[in-house]
């Protein structure tokens, strides 16, 4: 993946104004699997509510450059800054960093061993330390906010298996 | 052949004591041989060289050597270093060390098991490499090792019987030395097969409940009670 572009070239009127740094700004970074150079000088730059689409045949390094993002790779060359933050070197704190970047995988990755509710909880609960008991973690309202084309029946104990891909791509509860 | 002797030895404090002897070496050595097991799994599945080898030693000495002979060499050849542990010790250290290395094999391979996907899904949520361990891998490779594990667990209890040759008074050795008091051989060891198997029984027991507690489809309808609580703040959205 090339993404050598300047990134004023996106959205000129943002970058105008000096001062504020894109929310995620990543400089030439390199990495490479064995010989096979993956990313060569990739550079992006995305501001604070903008939606970005990386757009690319398989295996040119779209997964490679999110993984680089929230250090699961950790980048050969090149930077990463994070709010303005170079986290590029930082994987002794990557689960702190990770925290505030949310990633969900080509397969999903749903813990087969939990409910579809204590998939959705097990970051707040076990990673923020939020009580079960609280409102905005509650099964029942993650579940109507991805409900919207069904009705909100929260069965929150049904398990990732048992529903397959029913389960997975409309975030039904049942 | 004297089937109301098989019920006065069934019945006896002797041979009561003795099958409690038997339970207490088997339970204590399936602790602590899980925990040796722990640890050799995760020495191995760390990434570090040293670790690895350390590992495969122990599985190479306490695999390669019977464990009649590891518990005779515990009990008789670490005196003569200073070590001086009593019978039942050393039965029971001979035991999990031994255990240790069939449980790290079996803990391996459930380990092994969770997809790589799962641990850096869990890695993404922002859980630390112990808290994927904790909340991810290891609930999901329970479920996977446990009929391995309760094999071990029965195995164990039969196991158990040689210690007889380091004088432990457990339950063999008492049924033979009461046979040979008097020659009624098929009484005492009737009385005592019978013990065997009612604790074989308990652990199949043991066994088929925590298959059952950790199988997702039977937890989900533990939970009913749940949804039921949950469901009427959706209903009225």
């Amino acid at each position: 993946m090339d993404l050598s572009a300047p990134a004023h070239d996106r959205n000129p009127a943002q970058t105008a104004s000096a001062g504020d740094r894109p929310l995620l700004e990543i400089i030439g970074i390199d990495k490479s699997f064995g010989h096979n150079r993956i990313l060569k000088r990739c550079s992006l730059d995305v501001r604070s509510k903008e939606t970005v689409v990386l757009i690319g045949p398989s295996g040119s390094g779209k997964s490679t450059l999110l993984r680089c993002i929230n250090l699961l790779e950790p980048a050969d060359a090149g930077n990463v800054f994070f709010r303005g933050r170079d986290i590029t070197r930082e994987l002794r704190n990557a689960d702190r960093i990770r925290r505030e970047i949310g990633m969900v995988f080509q397969n999903f990755e749903l813990f087969q061993h939990l409910t579809a509710a204590e998939n959705i909880m097990l970051a707040p609960v076990k990673v923020l330390g939020m009580s079960r008991r609280v409102p905005t973690t509650s099964p029942s309202t993650c579940c109507t906010r991805c409900t919207s084309r069904t009705r909100p029946t929260p069965i929150r104990t049904s398990f990732p298996a048992a529903s397959s891909s029913v389960w997975r791509s409309q975030g039904r509860w049942r | 052949m004297s089937l109301q002797l098989v019920i006065d030895y069934l019945l006896s404090p002797v041979f009561f004591r003795a099958a409690m002897m038997t339970l207490l070496i088997t339970v204590t050595s399936l602790f602590f041989g899980i925990l040796a097991g722990l640890v050799i799994a995760l020495l191995q599945e760390a990434n570090l060289r040293i670790s690895r080898i350390l590992a495969l030693v122990y599985l190479w000495l306490f695999r390669g050597t019977p464990v009649l002979f590891q518990i005779i060499f515990i009990y008789n050849v670490l005196p003569g270093f200073g070590i001086r542990l009593s019978a039942f010790t050393s039965a029971v250290v001979a035991l999990s060390l031994n255990e240790g290395a069939y449980m790290a094999e079996i803990l391996r391979s459930g380990l092994g098991a969770v997809k790589k996907g799962q641990r850096t899904a869990g890695l993404a949520l922002g859980l630390t490499r112990a808290g994927v361990m904790r909340h991810i891998v290891l609930p999901q490779a329970l479920r996977i090792i446990l009929p391995p594990v309760g094999n071990q667990m029965i195995g164990m209890l039969k196991t158990s019987a040689l210690v007889s040759v380091v004088a432990v008074e457990e339950l063999l050795l008492v049924a033979n030395q009461t046979a040979s008091a008097n020659f009624r051989y098929f009484e005492a060891l009737t009385a005592a097969g019978i013990y065997y198997l009612i604790l074989t029984t308990i652990f199949m027991g043991a066994q088929n409940w925590l298959e059952r507690s950790l199988d997702p489809k039977h937890r989900r309808r533990r939970r009913t009670t749940a949804v039921e609580r949950l469901a009427p703040a959706a209903e009225a959205r």
